[in-house]
């Protein structure tokens, strides 16, 4: 807080003691675009994800469990030739005990498990230059929107970088978590602010990282990943 | 920026006599128009969604100061700190100060309006602090020791050649004008900033006053590294940013992804609440908030312009606008460019200093038409010309011609008499293409050709001859 504080609040206060343009009308109504819930079932709404996430390069796909993920993960790193897999301490992850699943299925490639509790200044700087060094990144993914084929992810669940920094970033889903639009993750959230439950950043992550500031050429990667993956296990797939 | 009253129409011929400059300008705004007429054909509910943004923003504007109180409480109780700054030089202040406390040598930037507005790169390198841009477009116009040509695309202006020489001198790398090497240089240079950056400036879309929210868009992922790498994080907001609900979000964000670029969603959209929570692995320890006043509460003061605090700075209204497309960003001279920026310059800089701004529209209504938040941009620069006639700021040739007009078309006898004798005058003198010698119009435009008969004569035959209503 400071001096001009006040300054600034009385320059407004007088400011608007000549009405506005709108003047004497309905104040607007909370807004948040409502679309009717369970307009589609949940394969329904996952296959506009997977069409939405599509059209602006992402890569989505169903697995059938957790088996098929860790094949396709695999594949995914062989042909891409990934040295380096760094997995986050995301629940999706840990119950699936995925960075030991991956560190005896692929022997050859080095995976790293983002640290667990406590950071210290001195781990958090680690962490930072170990994801700036990972070619893949997995972590899950809390939120899925149909809508625009998004994935949200919490603060709370997995540091911010490890979907930013590496090369490809693979989010792990599950059917119940897909939702039709922002809105319909907001009222699941309990965002309202009295319920407190909001986390200190919720990213949407829609595709991978791009720019167009070069004559409008559409390049993928620009600071973020230049793959972004999304995974649903155990749809019916 | 420094302005002269009259260098909008300097650098605009300028721009215009540019070939290539025009090519690249209608190209990238008809590219983006269509692009966003795309996507708001697939939202059937598209005009609704408009009023009620321009609702929630008049809501928020008429209640400015209880909104930012309730800002500044939200965001104090996640453990932020708000500062109000009254003008750019305060708000230039606080970031410089912390960066002394900090010991911070250099400072990553992520694109953002305000800070440009209060020319925060000038000032930090004037204490000695390395501001590095890091969107790709404000980065190549940073080394190239340029200004931004449009809010969305900074460096539309220039071409890969130009980008590629650039490079190559600047940072002595091999000559390459392919985009993708372009880009990945850029990447690899600015990743190293980041990792050892203390502090991270960011602008805000949106800020919701019941949550402390602040809300970045963006496509790149240099605003999600300047937020969650330095220790620090200061966002700057001009006032009118903050909106009451966080769930007003998911309106908002429908409107301005489709209008600036047509695109559902943009890459990534941070929403910030305070710093880094106990237990969190990263993200800023501390979070600082820059409430901008910087003349907005002048413009809150006149009721009439007082909509263009709505502006959720899309840049549609650039992209749609004729004079725009032509002229480019830089013809402007101020931060904010376009029918948005031919409003908002005026009245941020003084009306007598941006005096051609206002008249740099062919008052068509487009840009009021495609603002989301329906702004009704040409009335206002009506009303800021209006404004500049009251002031007797125009010329006095103009001023004369424009009472005589109002005379003749208040009193019929006049009007007859007058268009009478002009009449004879143009057919007598042979003049009747340029009759007039007005500068700065007469020289490319022909006068409209004559008509046989005047109207009033045309009328009165016909009704003689039974064919009228």
């Amino acid at each position: 807080m400071n001096g001009s504080r006040e300054v600034v609040l009385s320059r407004i206060r007088r400011a608007l003691l000549r009405p506005g343009p709108g003047h004497g009308q309905e104040p607007a109504s909370p807004s948040s675009v409502q679309s009717p819930p369970g307009r589609m079932g949940s394969a329904q709404l996952f296959e506009q994800f997977q069409e939405q996430s599509a059209r602006v390069g992402g890569e989505p796909r169903l697995c059938s469990d957790i088996e098929d993920a860790l094949r396709g993960i695999r594949d995914l790193v062989g042909a891409a030739g990934y040295r380096r897999v760094a997995v986050s301490n995301h629940e999706i992850c840990r119950g699936h005990n995925l960075a030991e699943a991956l560190s005896d299925l692929l022997p050859e490639v080095s995976v790293w498990r983002e640290e667990g509790e406590a950071p210290t200044p001195g781990s958090r700087r680690r962490n930072s230059r170990q994801l700036a060094q990972a070619d893949l990144s997995i972590t899950g993914a809390d939120f899925l929107i149909a809508e625009s084929g998004t994935v949200l992810i919490a603060s709370a669940g997995c540091s911010r970088q490890i979907s930013l920094l590496p090369t490809a970033h693979l989010a792990l889903a599950t059917p119940d978590q897909v939702y039709p639009d922002l809105a319909a993750v907001f009222r699941q959230l309990g965002t309202a602010p009295e319920e407190g439950r909001l986390p200190a950043a919720l990213t949407m992550i829609t595709g991978p990282s791009r720019t167009a500031d070069i004559e409008k050429v559409l390049i993928k990667g620009a600071h973020g990943p230049m793959r972004q993956l999304t995974w649903v296990i155990g749809g019916e797939g | 920026m420094n302005r002269t009253p009259g260098q909008f129409k300097i650098l605009a011929s300028e721009n215009v006599a540019d070939p290539r400059l025009r090519r690249t300008f209608q190209s990238a705004t008809g590219h983006a128009l269509g692009q966003r007429a795309q996507s708001v054909q697939r939202v059937p509910e598209w005009e609704d969604l408009r009023d009620r943004a321009h609702r929630i923003k008049e809501e928020a504007v008429e209640h400015l100061d209880s909104y930012l109180e309730k800002l500044e409480a939200s965001v104090i109780r996640r453990g932020g700190r708000v500062f109000w700054a009254r003008d750019a030089k305060e708000a230039s202040r606080y970031v410089v100060e912390l960066c002394r406390r900090l010991q911070a040598s250099t400072v990553v930037k992520s694109k953002s309006m305000a800070a440009e507005e209060i020319g925060l790169a000038e000032a930090l390198e004037a204490a000695g602090v390395e501001p590095v841009e890091t969107d790709l477009g404000e980065f190549i116009i940073q080394v190239a020791g340029e200004t931004p040509s449009h809010i969305i695309a900074p460096a539309l202006h220039m071409t890969r050649q130009q980008i590629g020489n650039l490079f190559h001198e600047k940072f002595g790398i091999p000559y390459t004008d392919v985009p993708a090497e372009l880009c990945a240089f850029a990447r690899q240079r600015l990743r190293r900033q980041f990792l050892s950056a203390r502090l991270g400036v960011s602008g805000v879309n949106f800020a919701a006053a019941d949550t402390g929210t602040i809300v970045i868009v963006e496509n790149e992922g240099n605003a999600r590294l300047c937020t969650s790498l330095p220790r620090v994080h200061v966002a700057i907001m001009g006032l009118e940013k903050v909106i009451p609900r966080f769930s007003d979000l998911p309106l908002f964000l429908r409107l301005l992804a489709r209008s600036s670029t047509g695109q559902r969603q943009t890459s990534y959209v941070s929403m910030i609440s305070g710093p880094r929570r106990e237990g969190e692995w990263d993200g800023p320890e501390e979070f600082h908030l820059v409430l901008l006043d910087n003349g907005r509460s002048d413009i809150l003061a006149d009721p009439r312009v007082r909509r263009s605090l709505y502006c959720i700075r899309c840049g549609a209204c650039l992209n749609t606008c004729p004079i725009y497309q032509r002229v480019g960003g830089h013809a402007y001279g101020s931060v904010y460019s376009g029918p948005i920026g031919s409003v908002l310059t005026p009245l941020f800089q003084g009306l007598e200093v941006a005096k051609d701004l206002p008249y740099a529209s062919s008052l068509c209504g487009s840009c009021s038409n495609i603002c989301p938040v329906k702004i009704d941009l040409h009335h206002q620069l009506l009303w800021l010309r209006e404004k500049l006639a009251s002031r007797r700021a125009t010329p006095w040739q103009e001023r004369l011609a424009m009472s005589l007009f109002a005379a003749g078309m208040k009193d019929p006898a006049l009007y007859r008499m007058g268009s009478a004798l002009l009449r004879l005058w143009l057919k007598a003198s042979g003049k009747s293409k340029r009759p007039f010698a007005v500068p700065g119009w007469s020289p490319t435009r022909d006068f409209p050709a004559l008509a046989e008969t005047s109207f009033r004569q045309w009328w009165a035959d016909h009704r003689q001859q039974g064919e009228g209503p």
